[in-house]
């Protein structure tokens, strides 16, 4: 009864609590932890190396390296979250720079597109189109405006966070942003122009 | 509908589809086993029985060898002339006469027909400046090469003509630093 009140307790602990317990050997703390800041960790280096195995490897790195460095991380300067992508994106661009090159873009498969029941045909057509485009687009993006992407738009990340993470600051994280963005909005002017010709 | 709304739309599909990627199931257990091994503390590996008995052996050797083996005696006098003479603790004689031979330690007396390149000394002569000196309690004996003309200087004789130059000595000198004999060697 008694571990069954500590597993319950243990999850709604804070990550500092967590941490401590985690560096004094807790394997429960550690499960936790990985449960509940990995699967960031490891969609965001995905989505950048395209590679599940780079993204295993250095998800399982950046989460040795936390218990090794736990003495490092300091809790009013950013979340745990936050210096765990810090840590993973610089594991990502070192396994980039030690293999000389950029991961090679992959064509993803189809998303689940679930159907709008108010959209006419020819809208989903176009709706489709845009979404194969900008998801072709989001690949050929640069590596520095694809991750603002992914931190900003998909993970919906604050600036700040965004700034932390990858170590520029706020005005830097917005221009980027706003880069990305429009060169995304450029490749979809044919499909809306197409659509409303 | 314009480019911006069309991008966020693309943007809401893809923000699901990122977001529905999922850990690898096997990852967390894998992890777990390497944080585990991690922040175990290094465990030591005990030697295998093969290196204790080795050593075991190289030990029973040892002493062995340091029981059995004689003990090393004081270091032989020199018989070559050196910069320092050599010097050995010796007890003085009850009475220091002409034909007395001083009491050294019985392990010199069993040496000394060991070497033979050492010819057998002669007889301590009490040197002229030793007369009224008090008698020692111990003294040291002080072997050195010295040169045949002083000999006459100690109260010994001057060897003939054609000797060699020097000739080997050994000085008796008491525990005030004032030699009390001469002998010669050679």
């Amino acid at each position: 009864m008694f571990s069954s009140w500590r597993q319950h307790r243990i999850h709604q602990d804070s990550d500092p609590e967590l941490l401590t317990a985690a560096q004094q050997g807790s394997s429960e703390a550690i499960a936790v932890l990985y449960r509940r800041h990995a699967p960031l960790i490891y969609r965001y280096i995905l989505s950048l190396s395209r590679d599940n195995v780079v993204a295993e490897e250095i998800t399982q790195e950046v989460f040795l390296a936390l218990l090794r460095q736990t003495g490092r991380y300091d809790a009013q300067r950013a979340s745990l979250s936050t210096w765990l992508c810090g840590i993973a994106r610089r594991q990502l661009w070192r396994h980039l720079e030690r293999n000389q090159r950029f991961v090679p873009i992959d064509t993803p498969d189809e998303p689940f597109d679930p159907p709008s029941p108010d959209d006419d045909p020819s809208e989903q057509f176009t709706r489709a189109e845009a979404i194969a485009t900008v998801r072709e687009g989001l690949e050929d993006l640069p590596l520095l405006l694809k991750e603002v992407i992914v931190l900003c738009e998909f993970e919906e990340l604050t600036y700040q966070q965004v700034s932390l993470i990858l170590a520029i600051p706020i005005g830097t994280v917005r221009s980027r942003l706003h880069r990305a963005r429009a060169r995304l909005a450029t490749l979809l002017r044919p499909v809306t122009e197409n659509h409303s010709s | 509908m314009n480019t911006p709304n069309q991008l966020d739309q693309a943007f809401d599909v893809l923000r699901q589809e990122h977001r529905s990627i999922q850990l690898p199931g096997a990852l967390e257990n894998a992890l777990l086993k390497r944080a585990t091994l991690q922040q175990a503390p290094p465990r030591v590996r005990p030697f295998p029985l093969y290196v204790w008995s080795l050593a075991l052996a190289a030990a029973a050797i040892a002493i062995a060898i340091v029981l059995l083996y004689p003990h090393p005696s004081l270091p032989a006098i020199a018989t070559q002339p050196t910069t320092l003479p050599t010097a050995k603790p010796v007890q003085t004689p009850p009475t220091l006469q002409a034909n007395a031979q001083p009491d050294l330690p019985r392990h010199h007396a069993k040496r000394r027909p060991a070497t033979p390149n050492q010819s057998s000394p002669g007889s301590f002569v009490p040197l002229p400046t030793s007369t009224g000196l008090p008698e020692p309690a111990q003294a040291m004996l002080i072997r050195t090469r010295i040169d045949t003309s002083s000999l006459r200087s100690y109260g010994l004789t001057p060897p003939p003509p054609g000797a060699p130059q020097t000739i080997l000595a050994e000085f008796l000198v008491g525990d005030d630093g004032l030699p009390r004999a001469i002998r010669l060697i050679r």
